[in-house]
C-alpha cells in the first residue's frame, strides 16, 4: 500500500509553515526496504571486519606478552 | 543562385527568431514540485551517506533561463541526532564552477529526523550557475546521486566529473564568501531540494 507522508515547509527560523502530503509508492517502499537491508548488511560486514581486526590484534598482544615472559 | 542558408533575409529571419536555433531542452522546466539537481537521473541514485558536522557542502544549480525559486529543501534519509538543525542557501558562482559570494542564506530546517524539510523563500535567479548549499551541527544522512553528466573535471580517480564542494565551516550563519580549498565532491553528488514559483 503507498504510504503517505509529509513536506514540512517552514519559515527558517524554526516555525513550520505548511505539511505538504507527499505519496510514497510501493516501488518507492521496496527500494527503501531493500537500502535499509543492504546498510545493515554493510553494518554487518563492517562489524565482522573490526571483529577479525580485533581478533589479530589479541594475537599479536599475546604473542608480545608470551615472547616478553609475561605469559606462561 | 543564391547561397540558401547565409542571405541577409535569413540573417534577419534568424536574428528576429533566435531561440529557434539555440532552444535549450532545460528551459522547459515544470512549476510548484520539488526538483533537485536537473542533470540527474533517478536510476543514478545511490543510497544515502552521512555528512559531517560543521562541513558546508554544496550542490551545483544549472539555471538555462531566468527563473524565481519558492523553496529551497533537503531529504534526510536519516536524522542528525536530537535538537539538531542545517541551515541552507545559495552561492553564486564564482570562477572554474567554484561557489563564490552568498546569494542567499535561507535559514534554518530541522535535522533530526528522516524527513523532507524546506524553507519558504523567493528568489529570483538569472540564467547561469549557482550553488545550492547546506550545513548542519549534526550528521543527518543526504541521498547521494551519481553524475549523469560532468560540469566539473575528472577527479584524480579519472572516472568521474565531480562538481559539488565540501569544506570545514563551523555551523552557523553562511559565510558572505564560499571559503578557498574546498574538496571536490568527485564521485558522488549530494541531492538538495529547490522548487520553481515561476518561468520569468
Amino acid at each position: 500500500m503507498p504510504e503517505t507522508r509529509y513536506i514540512s515547509e517552514s519559515d527558517g527560523k524554526g516555525k513550520i509553515l505548511n505539511r505538504v502530503p507527499y505519496e510514497v509508492s510501493d516501488e518507492e517502499l521496496a527500494e527503501e526496504k531493500e537500502q535499509d537491508a543492504m546498510r545493515k548488511a554493510e553494518k554487518l560486514i563492517d562489524a565482522i571486519s573490526n571483529l577479525n581486526g580485533a581478533k589479530v590484534f589479541l594475537k599479536k598482544l599475546v604473542r608480545r606478552l608470551i615472547k616478553n615472559g609475561a605469559l606462561p | 543562385m543564391g547561397d540558401k542558408y547565409h542571405s541577409d533575409d535569413d540573417l534577419v529571419n534568424h536574428a528576429a527568431d533566435l531561440d529557434a536555433h539555440t532552444y535549450n531542452l532545460w528551459e522547459r522546466l515544470q512549476i510548484g514540485k520539488y526538483k533537485t539537481y536537473p542533470l540527474f537521473t533517478k536510476s543514478g541514485e545511490i543510497s544515502a551517506v552521512a555528512m559531517g558536522a560543521n562541513k558546508l557542502i554544496t550542490m551545483p544549480l544549472p539555471v538555462a533561463r531566468a527563473m524565481t525559486l519558492d523553496r529551497i529543501g533537503v531529504k534526510f534519509q536519516a536524522g542528525g541526532g536530537a535538537g539538531t538543525h542545517a541551515r541552507l542557501g545559495i552561492y553564486n558562482d564564482g570562477s572554474d564552477i567554484y561557489p563564490g559570494t552568498l546569494l542567499l542564506d535561507a535559514g534554518l530546517v530541522d535535522s533530526s529526523a528522516a524527513a523532507i524539510v524546506a524553507i519558504t523563500i523567493s528568489q529570483s535567479l538569472t540564467k547561469g550557475l549557482y550553488h545550492i548549499a547546506i550545513i548542519s551541527d549534526g550528521t543527518p544522512a543526504l541521498y547521494r546521486a551519481q553524475y549523469f553528466i560532468g560540469m566539473g573535471g575528472y577527479a584524480s580517480a579519472g572516472n568521474y566529473w565531480g562538481c559539488g564542494w565540501e569544506v570545514a565551516q563551523a555551523y552557523g550563519a553562511l559565510p558572505a564568501t564560499f571559503h578557498a580549498g574546498a574538496a571536490q565532491d568527485a564521485t558522488y553528488l549530494r541531492r538538495l531540494l529547490y522548487r520553481i514559483a515561476s518561468l520569468d
